[in-house]
């Protein structure tokens, strides 16, 4: 039913319009599964996904739906990925989020492992400051914590 | 937090963290707490370092073969004191033991006088009963009523500092342990259980690097018996013209930390090609770096960064078929058909491909001061392979060999004779035959070429069988200098050629 030159209207929570070929976002779990079930959908409201992420959420599916026809290498593929996160952190959140949401598997993969990054090799404190987290353990909780996790003196 | 994240996406995003980064975000505030210490992640954690499927065959087959080995060997090991037998010995006695035992329960052991070690109660037994409960409550927990956090940590204190190599290190004893059992090796017996703790600490102190540790945890080295055929060592090995040209891992009781200048060094094992060789004195560990080295007369070769590493381009080397199975004796041939060394060559004729290579053996060579009567051996391996884009009905022969040997004087000498190594195989399309051979040089450098000749066995359609036909083997070059050092006091000529190789790298 996938042919190539089918669109669908995608409608973000501001009510921008995206008008997409139905092939190349059918990376999107959820939206393939509505374009399943309803066979003449013309538009799909996501009330979710603001204007500006969901322009992200399409760039990165034609890309990646274009490799199915066009081949890269590994290295540019990493290359165009990097490049395509390099947002400010509450842009990567709400990525997450959209990507979570319209069910793109290997989207919120590399957005989570982007996070991951970040947290590597820092201390609770610098984890707190750079995710803007308020430390809501008392002192004496976080040492019994601490105490729990002594064990494990950095593997 | 700038934006809401759900415990869901949390927990993937953990998932791509390390054990101690998830501890790390534990400690951030207490929904990030709630969510580090769930079960799927550590889940995932076992999963990821520890391989408990792989490790669980592993050690079944490890116990198995124990008790075989010692069952071959009792007498001769009673007055070793092997751990092997130790461990048979135990496992016997305790085999009603049951799961009930918490943690903690190697302390008992630790104040054992060492000769017994292994003997009674068992530290090896033991901790390794306690591993495969460990294992089992991993693999079978349907339900999910085992804290896999708990169990991660028990994991972890199992293996102690050597934590992180244990995934690469089931990998390498795994694949091991499947090509020896595929292809039917000596080898295959020769796999043991690992040591405790206690018998690590016990024979060579704390200085274990992590890697080598969490190996002697996994899988116990080997004593060099006195009947070698039987004993290949972990790493499997062979006997060249009845000499033991090997590499084996030593026992961690058979371990020695020693000084080399400056250095710590600790004794592992033999190499394969020094064995024997008076200068030899075998695999070392150099204690700071980590690399694993080769002796000969004190002359410090690195052959690999650490032990993992060298392990694991060995059982590369085996699954890529780049080493031969003697097909009589069923051992590993350790010497590498690759372009590693200089002496290397791969012709293609018609459908035939001929790969060789030549590496020095100076444990079966004879030099000394007598110069006429020196004699340098080099070992070669030949494959000769049919190519599979052969027609089908075509076969070939092998008729003669030729080879033509250069020494370093430049005298040429002929060799031909009948087949190789006493057979004349037949090829078809795809069909492969392996040989090592030797071939004795009157100096330390030469070359050597030759030819095969093929009588094709086949009818071409309406015509007579065609006539046979000569494929090329590409020339080696012989050069003792790539692996080897004369001391100081060797005759005047050979210094001189080796001052030569270090000045130009040729000749």
């Amino acid at each position: 039913m996938n042919n190539n030159s089918k669109t669908v209207k995608l409608v973000s929570s501001d009510n921008e319009i995206f008008e997409v070929e139905t092939s190349i976002i059918s990376l999107s779990e959820t939206i393939k599964n509505v374009l399943e079930d309803t066979e003449d959908t013309e538009s799909i409201p996501l009330p979710n996904v603001e204007g500006r992420i969901l322009a992200k959420v399409v760039e990165y599916c034609r890309y990646h739906s274009l490799l199915k026809t066009i081949p890269q290498s590994e290295e540019d593929i990493e290359r165009w990925d990097r490049e395509f996160l390099n947002v400010d952190q509450p842009t990567l959140f709400h990525l997450i989020l959209a990507a979570n949401y319209l069910d793109i598997k290997s989207l919120l993969d590399l957005t989570c492992k982007r996070v991951a990054d970040m947290i590597k090799g820092k201390k609770p404190e610098e984890i707190r400051k750079e995710f803007n987290i308020v430390n809501d353990f008392t002192p004496e909780e976080e040492e019994e914590v601490r105490r729990e996790n002594a064990w494990c003196e950095d593997p | 937090m700038f934006v809401e994240l759900s415990d869901d996406i949390l927990a993937k995003i953990f998932g791509f963290l390390d054990a101690s980064d998830v501890l790390q975000c534990s400690l951030v505030c207490k929904s990030w707490y709630r969510v580090a210490f769930g079960n799927q992640i550590w889940y995932d954690l076992c999963e990821r370092y520890f391989l408990p499927k792989s490790l669980k065959s592993l050690l079944t087959k490890l116990e198995e073969n124990a008790i075989s080995i010692s069952k071959s060997r009792c007498s001769e090991s009673a007055n070793l004191g092997s751990w092997e037998f130790g461990f048979v010995q135990s496992s016997r006695q305790t085999l009603g033991y049951e799961s009930t035992d918490s943690e903690g329960s190697d302390s008992s052991t630790a104040a054992e006088p060492s000769t017994i070690l292994c003997g009674t109660k068992s530290c090896c037994c033991h901790g390794r009963k306690r591993l495969a409960v460990l294992i089992t409550h991993f693999i079978n927990d349907a339900e999910d009523s085992y804290n896999k956090y708990s169990l991660f940590k028990e994991f972890c204190l199992y293996f102690s500092r050597g934590s992180n190599y244990v995934s690469r290190i089931v990998k390498v004893l795994d694949t091991l342990e499947t090509f020896c059992r595929r292809a039917n090796l000596a080898a295959a017996r020769t796999l043991l259980p690992g040591v405790d703790d206690n018998c690590i600490v016990e024979h060579v102190g704390n200085e274990l690097p992590a890697d080598l540790y969490c190996l002697y945890r996994l899988c116990s080295g080997q004593y060099i018996p006195s009947d070698y055929s039987q004993f290949q060592g972990i790493l499997g090995g062979y006997l060249f013209y009845d000499v033991l040209v090997d590499c084996n891992l030593s026992s961690v009781c058979s371990m020695q930390v020693s000084e080399l200048g400056n250095r710590r060094i600790l004794k592992i094992g033999q190499d394969m090609f020094w064995y024997n060789n008076r200068g030899s004195q075998g695999l070392f560990i150099d204690l700071e770096t980590k690399h694993v080295i080769e002796l000969t007369q004190n002359h410090y070769v690195i052959a690999s960064n650490d032990i993992v590493t060298y392990l694991e381009k060995y059982v590369n080397d085996l699954s890529s078929n780049s080493l031969m199975v003697d097909r009589n004796t069923k051992q590993i041939l350790r010497f590498c058909l690759c372009p590693t060394y200089s002496g290397y060559s791969d012709v293609v004729t018609g459908y035939i491909r001929i790969q060789a290579t030549c590496l020095f053996v100076p444990g079966i060579s004879k030099f000394s001061h007598f110069q006429e009567q020196d004699e340098f051996v080099f070992a070669y391996r030949i494959r000769i392979s049919m190519l599979s884009s052969a027609p089908s009905h075509y076969m070939f022969r092998l008729e003669q060999r030729h080879w033509i040997v250069t020494d370093t004087d430049g005298h040429v000498e002929n060799i031909r004779g009948p087949g190789v190594i006493g057979e004349h195989p037949i090829f078809h399309p795809g069909s492969v035959f392996d040989y090592a051979s030797c071939a004795p040089l009157r100096g330390p450098v030469g070359k050597m070429k030759g030819s095969f000749t093929f009588r094709p066995l086949h009818h071409e359609p309406g015509s007579e069988i065609a006539a046979p036909f000569i494929a090329q083997v590409g020339e080696l070059h012989l050069n003792i200098f790539e692996r080897y050092r004369f001391p100081p006091d060797s005759p005047e000529r050979y210094l001189q050629l080796q001052k030569r190789w270090e000045r130009d790298k040729s000749f």
